[in-house]
């Protein structure tokens, strides 16, 4: 596209200012987790000559750690249930049954519980069957509300896999089980993928769950730096720091592992105009 | 043969089961505690109150501000998201090269969690040692108390929260941009059309169903806001920051009043259903 030298100049000059607003946010928290966990001003000038990696050190020899490593148990025992559970759903629905369609519009339609809505009754549930506390609790709870988006996902992905692929194996003698497992997920690995991520994501970065249903012994990190407010005023360093590790697995699937979520994203509309 | 039919109901089976015991009869169970009384976690009396409970929690005069709170929140956040979402869109989708880079970089605040956003912002926000202030101070602009000034800390919460959230419009708006045909473009600037009059006229009323979803997927996420409110502000100064979520959460989770809570977050989810139910009604959903 031929567009003036003017255009071309505006348009990378407000870039820059997005990407500079975008930005500034978590530069300004990964600068600032390098300052000595005594100095207190944000004047960079002051300590600039002095910046540590004290902070990290603290953070990971701390209580914090175990907070940080249950976070990622949890994540992974909610993506494990999802594709364990969402694969073959997804694959259900996109192959079609009488009322699929309109089962799974119910399915989605879950998406627009407010968790508010659900913790209430969980609270109660969990107390008295005993799993208060529990990183089980949050696994369940966490992996039943990320299915829905799991099985939509996986799901535009199986749609676009030809028909003719699965006739021909069936015709050879295979039951839809086994093209499921030898065709169709292999064929989609990217939006197994996509969904793996998204629901990863998910699970480290919930809050209100973890704060209400796990609030002593399966704290997890998001929970934990909650520890860092305290009534005295803030512990600045480690909470920069701790803010740092809370951000960098999702920032780094968001980075790193862009196409995936761009996938993920593309399959939100495929759908939205298709149903 | 006959069977085969049945295999897909089978796939299916599992995760269903799964969502209708983890979900649907939470929801339930929530229902039913919003027509008793029900105090405490495990009461041992409980009885049936029609809807004294949905009653209580109307006739609180905080309700009446929470609700104002939300609104105004969810209107200025979801315009703020969709403006600075669709001017990303815009610019990326014209740039050739570094698209996916730039992209990648744009997402990260979408990315990090709602809570460490929060912590995040609150870092920021500081009176005395939050850098926005430092560096307004550089310009010889006096501290401003972002989130402890009754005025403007709702304000502030709505920048924080649509600075999370815009990437995500940004990147459905991109996607449904780069799948826009070309040839409508290609007549207009052949009948001499400026570019702001095909975006106008050809743009913008192609992109309606996309612009549609990113509406509705905003506001229904500016809704169930909690974790910013909780961690910067917990409602203060005085109520007004206090979103409906929040609200719920202090009546269920700290007042212990989980009939009047559950009662309140089904009128949540009817506010969300009516307004998703709004919106397709409204802007016309084909098919």
């Amino acid at each position: 596209m031929n567009r003036p030298k003017g255009k071309r100049l505006i348009l990378y000059c407000g870039i820059v200012v997005l990407l500079l607003v975008s930005l500034f946010p978590l530069a300004t928290v990964l600068l600032y987790s390098f300052r000595p966990p005594e100095v207190t001003s944000p004047a960079l000038s002051e300590w600039i000559g002095e910046a540590t990696l004290v902070n990290y050190r603290h953070v990971l020899t701390g209580p914090k750690l175990e907070a940080l490593l249950r976070s990622f148990l949890i994540s992974l025992g909610t993506v494990g249930i999802c594709l364990i559970l969402g694969a073959p759903a997804a694959y259900g629905f996109a192959c079609g049954f009488k009322g699929g369609t309109k089962l799974l519009g119910w399915v989605l339609s879950i998406r627009m519980l407010p968790p508010i809505t659900a913790l209430l009754p969980f609270f109660i549930i969990i107390s008295k069957i005993g799993l208060n506390d529990s990183m089980v609790a949050l696994v369940w709870l966490y992996s039943a509300f990320n299915l829905p988006l799991g099985i939509w996902i996986m799901g535009q992905f199986f749609l676009q896999i030809p028909r003719e692929y699965e006739e021909a194996a069936m015709v050879e003698g295979c039951g839809r089980m086994r093209v499921f497992l030898s065709i169709a997920l292999p064929l989609c690995s990217g939006g197994v993928i996509t969904s793996a991520i998204i629901t990863f994501i998910f699970a480290w970065n919930e809050f209100l769950f973890a704060v209400v249903l796990a609030p002593l012994r399966s704290r997890t990190l998001p929970a934990v730096l909650m520890d860092f407010l305290t009534p005295f005023g803030i512990q600045w360093g480690e909470m920069y720091a701790s803010l740092i590790l809370l951000i960098l697995p999702p920032m780094f699937f968001a980075v790193v592992l862009r196409r995936y979520l761009v996938q993920g994203f593309r399959s939100l509309i495929g759908g939205g105009l298709r149903s | 043969m006959k069977t085969e039919k049945w295999v897909p109901i089978l796939l299916v089976l599992p995760a269903l089961g799964y969502l209708i015991v983890s979900i649907i009869y939470p929801l339930f169970f929530a229902i039913y505690v919003s027509f008793v009384s029900w105090y405490g976690v495990a009461p041992e009396i409980v009885e049936f109150v029609g809807f004294k409970n949905y009653l209580d929690v109307v006739r609180n005069p905080l309700f009446l501000i929470v609700i104002r709170n939300t609104i105004y929140f969810v209107a200025l956040v979801v315009t703020l998201e969709f403006v600075f979402g669709f001017l990303l869109a815009l610019m990326i989708s014209s740039l050739r090269r570094f698209k996916s880079l730039l992209l990648g970089i744009l997402i990260a605040p979408f990315t990090i969690s709602p809570a460490a956003t929060g912590y995040l912002w609150r870092a920021l926000y500081g009176k005395r040692l939050g850098v926005i202030n430092y560096v307004l101070g550089k310009l010889g602009i006096s501290e401003i108390s972002w989130l402890a000034d009754p005025s403007i800390a709702l304000l502030s919460l709505i920048v924080a929260n649509a600075w999370q959230w815009a990437p995500f419009s940004m990147i459905i708006i991109l996607a449904g941009l780069e799948a826009l045909p070309r040839s409508p473009f290609e007549a207009a600037k052949i009948d001499g059309a400026s570019d702001f009059q095909s975006f106008l006229h050809i743009t913008l009323p192609l992109l309606k169903p996309v612009i549609l979803i990113v509406l509705l997927l905003t506001t229904i996420e500016a809704f169930k806001v909690f974790d910013i409110v909780f961690i910067c502000t917990k409602g203060g100064p005085g109520y007004v920051t206090q979103l409906v979520s929040y609200s719920i959460y202090r009546t269920g989770l700290e007042d212990f009043r989980f009939a009047r809570a559950a009662a309140f977050s089904q009128i949540l989810l009817i506010m969300i259903m009516g307004i998703s139910l709004l919106y397709l009604r409204f802007v016309g959903m084909r098919e």
